[in-house]
């Protein structure tokens, strides 16, 4: 692949659930070895884009387009945007009763990297380098995925999963909330072990806190399923000094369009 | 209905059990064509009632009386009961209604005079065979809500009656419910124009006196497009040692976005300590859930009869329509009672849940027995049940008996339910408070019942407390 | 064939006197019993007249040969049982039979060594709901009947094998007696298959009484053909201090009636049971579990799973049963189900019939499909659709395979489901 190719391009999008349009025309690009951060009050739709991209059956596109290595993501299954290297931190990871970690990630694994990529040896030495990253405790691995796991394992368990599939776009939706310090640490530390020129991240938050150990090259605010404003990291600091009614008075104003290309 | 004295219709043990001196016109006993054309010639009712009436005898004639597990008595000979007994003065319309009579239901605490009637409550009052008296007419008509005796409503609206009686209950749906439908001699009409609130509780008091009679009444309410209402039933009957029968039909129809409320407290006397006498009561209820978005709920407390024999039920067929069923059964002494419910999920997007907490004393038999069932085209369906049981010394029996089937890939049913005695910690720990036994025990089968309890009308939730109180007490052995 | 006793030494002839007064007892037993039509309440979900015992002529009793055909499995057991159209054969892999620990007996022989306890076990029925008319002509009409004994205290480390293998053609009626002495300890599994496609009919029973402080594991893994019809008689009691662990697959055949029950008649008995099952296209699956509590101070533990695809049917009915004096019990009762698609369709019915009053009993049912979101959700790492329902199903079965004793029968009976999941 080459960074050309593992640009994300999202023109236009507009999506809906149950007929109530929530994004109304999202305009982003992502180029490899870019941060985003994408940030925004509650309701703003933040969520639907993360869950839009991963083609979620909830929600409806209702238009727009969303390129990445050279193909329209939306008309993919979910499956094949993940083996295009799609990486979504879900904000609430499902569990499955009964299909362990090491199992899992083993299908997992043979799907997006291919069938046979990966010996079971290698896996395995690798799935517990991984964990150990993460300071997962071993016994988690055989454990039922997500199944009764605290909201911190969970995330730490996504995390754990970027870093064994490898992606080239990594979205994150809302990781570090409920996370203590010390688990968002440990979170950073294996998104910024997968950071470099490859990898285009976009790490969607509500709060600065994450961003000062994922620094973003760029800071886009969602207001009313719309990017409102955009800027550099300074963004984050004008934001917080300010607030959002800041960045909706300003969106009141002609459509802001920043970066889009036709 | 706060100034309601809460000592007063339902409560005690068994202080209902008084018989009223009046002149009763009967038929002879016995039950044949000539009886079924006795009762509706006496009634004067059109030749379409008559028909209905010998088609559910004919029915009712090929049937065989249902055979329980777990429920047993002694067999009932149809042909000893009187099917027909109203109180021979009977001219309420001129506001002279048979002393005797209004005295009865004075003493039960339902006045039926307009001037002392029941702040909130309109009331259908029956004795026997026939509705004595119903209350808050003038206002109900206002609002064009029909709340009438179902004779009346017979030669007022029969259009509606022919319309919707045995469209819920057909004639020949089982044996006791053909019964009714050959000889029901009375019972409440109730009907709720399109959009309409019904401002206020409406209510049926049921009252047997007379001896060697059945009582086989029937409710049909109606609630149109988009009207809510909200229904209470009581009833109690003299002490006497003979059996009696009660065999009543409910029928509920909701049409789209319509809701109806269905509450129950039964207080039919349950028999002495031997296990004599009492009220067999076999009834049939059922909703339907005709219309999209409509809601048909049934909450039963069930302290009284011999036997009950009673599955309030919903047919769930308008799309995202709602079935819900509280129930509270307490046995005691010989008592025998198997109810539960049908959830019938036809519609799309259909919910049904099912609250049942059963009390076993004495040497009683308490069985729930239900069933949940998903039709092929009920996506979206989804049913809840919870049924408990609490055993209270330990010659009584508590059985639950559910049926859980489901055909669509797209619903979720789940069923739980638990059998236990009252927790030796919890008591010990009320008592650790300065509680006394008795009185633990009453609060925590109190507790037990809440989710019920809470879903009855105010003024009933209060008289249920006390009256599964008053039955509690002695009851442990 | 006639239901008649004279048919039997026909049917089955040079036996003992012992063997054939059992059977006789039985037949007359079978046909005092009424015959289901369907109007039942036990019988309204299955329609009885499928199983139609008297139209396959009865297998005699198979001679005995020397074993062959090892399977991969066998290797993990002490002893291996083969019974197929050819003969059945014992094989003891590490001679505990010869040790004189444990002891395998025809029902004849049993009889012969100890009449009363055989024929005790042998006519064991479950109190709250005896023996029917299909029960007590699996009796009458028995293949080849085995028991296995277990001498007080002893143990084995890997346990007894039994392969069924039913003829085509033929009313198939294997049965197994296990009888575990006091403080010994067994693990005995049975497969069950078919020789074919072709119409069988098999009506096994299985009997089983642990002595105080005894502990049976029980596995009974069915993997019939489609032109099987079966019917299964499992009953058994646990004496003080006893333990139970049982599971049952039921994977194949296209007509199952099972019945399972176990009475912790001892104090302190303890149960725990499993099943799981798939029921598939043109598959009917009806089981009865029955948890008896005849004695104070028992635990029983049971959790049935299955799932329903295609046109399957699967019908569970649950039972809880304690008697008065059985106090300070703890059962517990779950079934899960799945419809996997329209057309499929699962049954619930669990009860509790209680009449003691210091106790707890508990169960539950559901019925539901796979959670979108959990398909949703592995869809996003990377797994196919069919991929992923398959990994949810697996998670969804584990709970129930893992409970199997033996390692490589978990993976045998993974590897089954899987086969019968993706046909």
């Amino acid at each position: 692949m080459n960074d050309a190719d593992s640009t994300l391009k999202i023109a236009g999008l507009r999506a809906s659930v149950g007929g109530k349009p929530i994004l109304n025309g999202v305009d982003l690009t992502i180029r490899p070895g870019e941060i985003h951060a994408l940030m925004g009050p509650n309701g703003s739709g933040k969520s639907t884009l993360s869950n839009v991209l991963l083609g979620h059956p909830d929600y409806e596109v209702t238009g727009g387009s969303v390129e990445f290595r050279g193909r329209n993501l939306l008309e993919l299954p979910t499956e094949e945007r993940a083996r295009l290297g799609v990486f979504l931190c879900f904000q609430y990871p499902v569990a499955i009763p009964g299909v362990t970690v090491a199992q899992f990630l083993k299908a997992a694994v043979d799907a997006v990297r291919g069938r046979g990529a990966v010996k079971a040896a290698a896996f395995l030495r690798e799935l517990r380098e991984g964990a150990k990253f993460l300071e997962i405790d071993d016994a988690f691995l055989n454990r039922a995925l997500n199944d009764g796991f605290s909201g911190g394992e969970k995330k730490r368990m996504e995390i754990l999963q970027m870093m064994m599939l490898r992606p080239s776009l990594l979205l994150l939706d809302e990781t570090d909330s409920g996370l203590d310090i010390d688990a968002l640490k440990v979170v950073s530390k294996g998104v910024n072990r997968l950071a470099g020129p490859a990898t285009g991240m976009l790490v969607i938050t509500h709060y600065e806190r994450i961003l000062t150990h994922i620094p973003p090259h760029f800071v886009h605010i969602l207001v009313d399923g719309r990017i409102a404003k955009s800027g550099g990291p300074e963004l984050v600091r004008e934001l917080e000094a300010r607030g959002y009614d800041w960045v909706r008075e300003g969106a009141a104003a002609p459509p802001a369009a920043p970066g889009v290309a036709p | 209905m706060t100034d309601l004295p809460t000592d007063s219709r339902l409560i005690d043990d068994y202080k209902h059990g008084f018989v009223t001196p009046v002149d009763e016109d009967t038929v002879p006993p016995g039950l044949n064509d000539d009886i079924i054309r006795t009762i509706s010639r006496k009634k004067g009712e059109p030749d379409w009632m008559l028909e209905f009436r010998r088609k559910a005898f004919r029915a009712w004639q090929r049937k065989s009386e249902p055979r329980w597990a777990h429920v047993s008595y002694p067999p009932i000979d149809y042909q000893a009961i009187r099917y027909y007994s109203a109180p021979k003065s009977l001219a309420y319309n001129n506001g002279e209604l048979d002393p005797e009579v209004k005295k009865t239901f004075e003493r039960l605490g339902i006045p039926l005079d307009e001037r002392q009637r029941l702040e909130g409550v309109a009331v259908d009052a029956v004795f026997d065979s026939v509705s004595v008296a119903t209350t808050h007419q003038k206002m109900l008509e206002e609002k064009g809500i029909i709340f009438c005796s179902f004779s009346e409503a017979v030669k007022k609206v029969p259009d509606l009656i022919r319309q919707y009686l045995g469209s819920v209950v057909p004639v020949g749906d089982n044996f006791f419910a053909a019964l009714n439908s050959a000889v029901f001699t009375d019972g409440s009409f109730c009907y709720i124009p399109p959009g309409v609130k019904c401002p206020v509780e409406l209510s049926t008091y049921f009252r047997i006196n007379a001896a060697g009679t059945g009582q086989f009444e029937r409710t049909l309410i109606v609630a149109d497009r988009g009207s809510q209402v909200s229904y209470l039933e009581g009833c109690t009957a003299p002490m006497r040692d003979e059996n009696q029968l009660h065999a009543a039909v409910v029928e509920l129809v909701a049409l789209e976005d319509a809701q109806i409320k269905y509450s129950t407290v039964q207080n039919w006397y349950p028999g002495d300590e031997q296990g004599r006498g009492g009220i067999y009561n076999f009834v049939t209820k059922r909703g339907h859930c005709r219309g999209a978005r409509s809601k048909i709920s049934w909450t039963q407390v069930e302290v009284g009869s011999a036997i009950t024999w009673k599955y309030p039920g919903c047919v769930l067929e308008g799309d995202g329509s709602v079935g819900e069923f509280y129930s509270v059964a307490f046995t005691n002494r010989r008592m025998q009672a198997d109810t539960g419910t049908k959830m019938i999920h036809i519609g799309r997007n259909t919910r049904s849940t099912i609250v049942s907490k059963g009390i076993s004393a004495g040497e009683s038999v308490n069985t729930y027995r239900g069933l949940v069932s998903v039709l092929p085209g009920a996506a979206g369906a989804r049913n809840h049940s919870q049924c408990d049981s609490l055993l209270i010394g330990d010659r009584c029996s508590a059985n639950t008996f559910p049926v859980v089937e489901s055909e669509n890939p797209a619903a979720i049913l789940e069923h739980e339910a638990t059998t236990s005695r009252i927790s030796e910690d919890q008591l010990y720990y009320l008592q650790s408070r300065g509680i006394d036994p008795e009185a633990a025990r009453s609060l925590i089968v109190n507790g037990f019942c809440r989710d019920v309890f809470k879903q009855l009308p105010l003024e009933f939730s209060v008289e249920a407390v006390k009256l599964l109180e008053i039955k509690m007490e002695g009851s442990i052995g | 064939m006639k239901l008649e006793t004279g048919n039997l030494r026909l049917l089955f002839p040079g036996e003992t006197e012992a063997v054939h007064a059992l059977r006789a007892a039985a037949l007359d037993r079978a046909v005092s019993l009424p015959v289901p039509t369907g109007m039942e309440e036990d019988w309204r979900r299955t329609d009885p007249r499928r199983f139609a015992i008297e139209a396959l002529p009865p297998a005699g009793a198979p001679a005995r040969v020397t074993p062959d055909g090892a399977e991969s499995l066998d290797a993990f057991y002490d002893v291996v049982v083969r019974v197929g159209s050819a003969g059945w054969s014992v094989e003891d892999r590490s001679g505990v039979l010869a040790g004189g620990e444990v002891t395998l007996r025809t029902l004849p022989e049993a009889l012969e060594a100890d009449p009363e306890r055989t024929a005790g076990l042998w006519n064991l029925v479950p109190a709250p709901r005896p023996d029917d008319r299909f029960e007590s002509l699996a009796r009458a009409f028995h293949s080849l009947a085995l028991v296995l004994r277990v001498k007080p205290g002893a143990s084995l480390d890997r346990g007894v094998l039994v392969r069924w293998r039913e003829p085509e053609g033929r009313l198939f009626a294997p049965a197994l007696l296990v009888d575990v002495g006091a403080d010994a300890s067994l693990a005995v599994t049975e497969v069950v298959e078919s020789s074919g496609d072709g119409p069988s009919l098999s009506l096994g029973l299985t009997r089983f009484a642990v002595g105080d402080g005894g502990r049976l594991r029980l596995a009974h893994v069915q993997r019939a053909g489609t032109g099987s019809v079966r019917m299964g008689f499992t009953h058994g009691t646990l004496g003080a201090g006893a333990s139970l662990d049982a599971v049952t697959v039921h994977a194949g055949a296209d007509l199952v009636r099972t019945r399972f029950s176990a009475d912790a008649a001892g104090r302190g008995a303890a149960a725990r049971v499993g099943g799981l099952f798939l029921a598939s296209a043109g598959q009917h699956l009806d089981q009865q579990t029955l948890q008896i509590h005849s004695a104070p101070d028992t635990t029983s533990d049971l959790l049935y799973k299955g799932a329903v695809r295609d046109d399957g049917h699967s019908v569970y009915r649950g039972l809880i049963a304690a008697s008065r004096g059985a106090v300070r019990i703890n059962a517990y009762q779950r079934n899960n189900n799945m419809v996997l698609n329209e057309g499929a369709r699962a049954d619930s019915l669990p009860g509790l019939l209680i009449d003691a009053d210091d106790l707890k009993c508990t169960h539950g049912a559901t019925i539901g499909s796979i959670d979108p979101g959990q398909i949703h959700y592995l869809r996003a790492r990377g797994l196919s659709e069919p991929e992923a329902r398959r990994l949810i199903l697996d998670g969804f079965f584990e709970e129930i395979t893992s409970r199997l004793p033996i390692p490589a029968l978990r993976d045998a009976v993974r590897v089954l489901l899987g086969s019968r999941l993706t046909a």
